[in-house]
């Protein structure tokens, strides 16, 4: 039973992305600790610590950031990002989209949701892992989140 | 009778409503030995009205699942195998044969190749998408702000420019940019071996319309092979003498047919190329 802080919430059902973010991530020098889950249902049992995570309710500390596809089976990303930024609980986990999708039906929902940022993730392996390694340090160092009072 | 008048394309601001149209005529005819046959014709015509309106839906809805399918679904193998090809020709490289290696940067190329490909084919399809927005517009201001956003382009060469006076249009301002643009950088790169280059953008008057060009003293090509010169994806010169994915001809042809005009080039080898269209005119 993990009880571990997660900084980085990484929510992509591809398994080459899944490695090669994680990839770029290490290369980036990001040894923060990152958990994996692979469509939307999971992503939302972990963000509202139930289900699965039902363990995780006794920490208080959330994500730092959450990296979200928006293509996956069961739940998709935006409904993700619908429940999470609509409950006063959950509202404060900044919300990254990280997807091959540059549509403008997907950006324009994404932000009226309440995405923090989208990033539309590059075909070239060095623009991806670039962006993902400056995404990755910016949201765990730079980036401040209000302190846990719930 | 009667039905949706909406209409689902953008052809140019003097589109009828046809089924209003219809009705009116029936109107008009009425009680005249005529009205029989006529109703029976309009009724022909409404139908086929409706049948291409159908057809028009359907072909935008299949623009739009193409190029989102282009979009997301080709771009997360195309980026698997992008990366692991590098990952493997950059970190692992020791383990590896030598022919192994070549191969791997085979694969790497064309997975490079295929996303320039690729994000030309996007540009293009949401061109096609795009509505047309036309407004009274001024080439030679739009060609202004070409030259200048290829500034890059030319620093450390000797190009002669020439821009003639350029008779105000009817037509989409983005989509004309585009076709300036994309003819003057093809302009630019084509002429990229002469020492110096000679760009002419003018316009002449043929008939009653006004026809714009861009003319230039560059590599030109072979008439004889220019059958798709404006095809998608058509290239008339190796890729390692002259880069790009051939779309840009493409898309000012698309442009200029929207508009209701026509494109068309000519050239000779190592005569430069001179290419020619024609635009709705503001005083019609």
């Amino acid at each position: 039973m993990n009880l571990q802080p997660v900084d980085i919430l990484l929510v992509e059902d591809n398994p080459t992305d899944e490695e090669l973010t994680l990839r770029a991530l290490r290369q980036a020098r990001i040894t923060n600790h990152i958990h994996v889950v692979r469509d939307g249902e999971e992503a939302l049992e972990f963000v509202f610590s139930r289900g699965r995570y039902a363990h995780r309710a006794s920490i208080r500390e959330g994500p730092k950031v959450i990296l979200l596809d928006l293509k996956m089976p069961k739940v998709d990303g935006l409904e993700v990002i619908r429940q999470a930024k609509s409950n006063d609980r959950t509202r404060e986990f900044p919300i990254v989209v990280l997807t091959s999708s540059q549509e403008a039906p997907d950006l324009q929902e994404a932000y009226r949701l309440g995405a923090n940022s989208y990033i539309v993730k590059p075909v070239d392996f060095r623009q991806f892992a670039d962006a993902v390694g400056r995404l990755g340090l910016y949201w765990t160092v730079l980036n401040v989140l209000p302190p846990p009072n719930k | 009778m009667g039905g949706s008048g909406a209409i689902v394309t953008d052809i140019g601001a003097s589109l009828v409503d046809v089924p209003a149209l219809i009705r009116r005529l029936l109107e008009i005819s009425e009680g005249t030995p005529q009205q029989p046959e006529l109703e029976q014709r309009l009724g022909e015509l409404e139908v086929s009205f409706r049948h291409l309106n159908l057809e028009l839906e359907t072909s935008k809805s299949n623009w739009e699942a193409l190029s989102y399918s282009i979009s997301h679904d080709l771009r997360a193998p195309l980026r698997a195998i992008d990366g692991f090809s590098r990952i493997l020709l950059e970190e692992d490289a020791k383990g590896l044969s030598t022919t192994s290696l070549r191969y791997l940067s085979f694969i790497h190329d064309g997975s490079q190749e295929m996303g320039r490909l690729l994000e030309s084919l996007l540009a293009f399809s949401r061109l096609a998408q795009s509505p047309l927005a036309k407004s009274e517009t001024s080439p030679a201001s739009i060609v202004g702000s070409v030259l200048e956003e290829l500034g890059p382009e030319c620093l450390g060469r000797k190009i002669d420019f020439t821009i003639e006076e350029l008779p105000t249009c009817f037509a989409d301002e983005m989509m004309l940019k585009r076709t300036y643009y994309n003819l003057l950088s093809n302009a630019l790169k084509f002429t990229r071996r002469k020492a110096i280059a000679r760009i002419e953008v003018g316009s002449l008057r043929h008939g009653n319309e006004t026809v714009y060009f861009v003319r230039d003293n560059g590599i030109g090509f072979d008439m004889r092979n220019a059958k798709n010169l404006f095809g998608l994806f058509q290239r008339l010169h190796a890729k390692e003498e002259y880069e790009g994915a051939g779309v840009g001809l493409a898309m000012v042809a698309q442009i200029v047919r929207r508009h209701g005009g026509r494109v068309w080039a000519e050239a000779g080898v190592n005569e430069g190329a001179s290419f020619y269209f024609t635009l709705e005119e503001a005083d019609q």
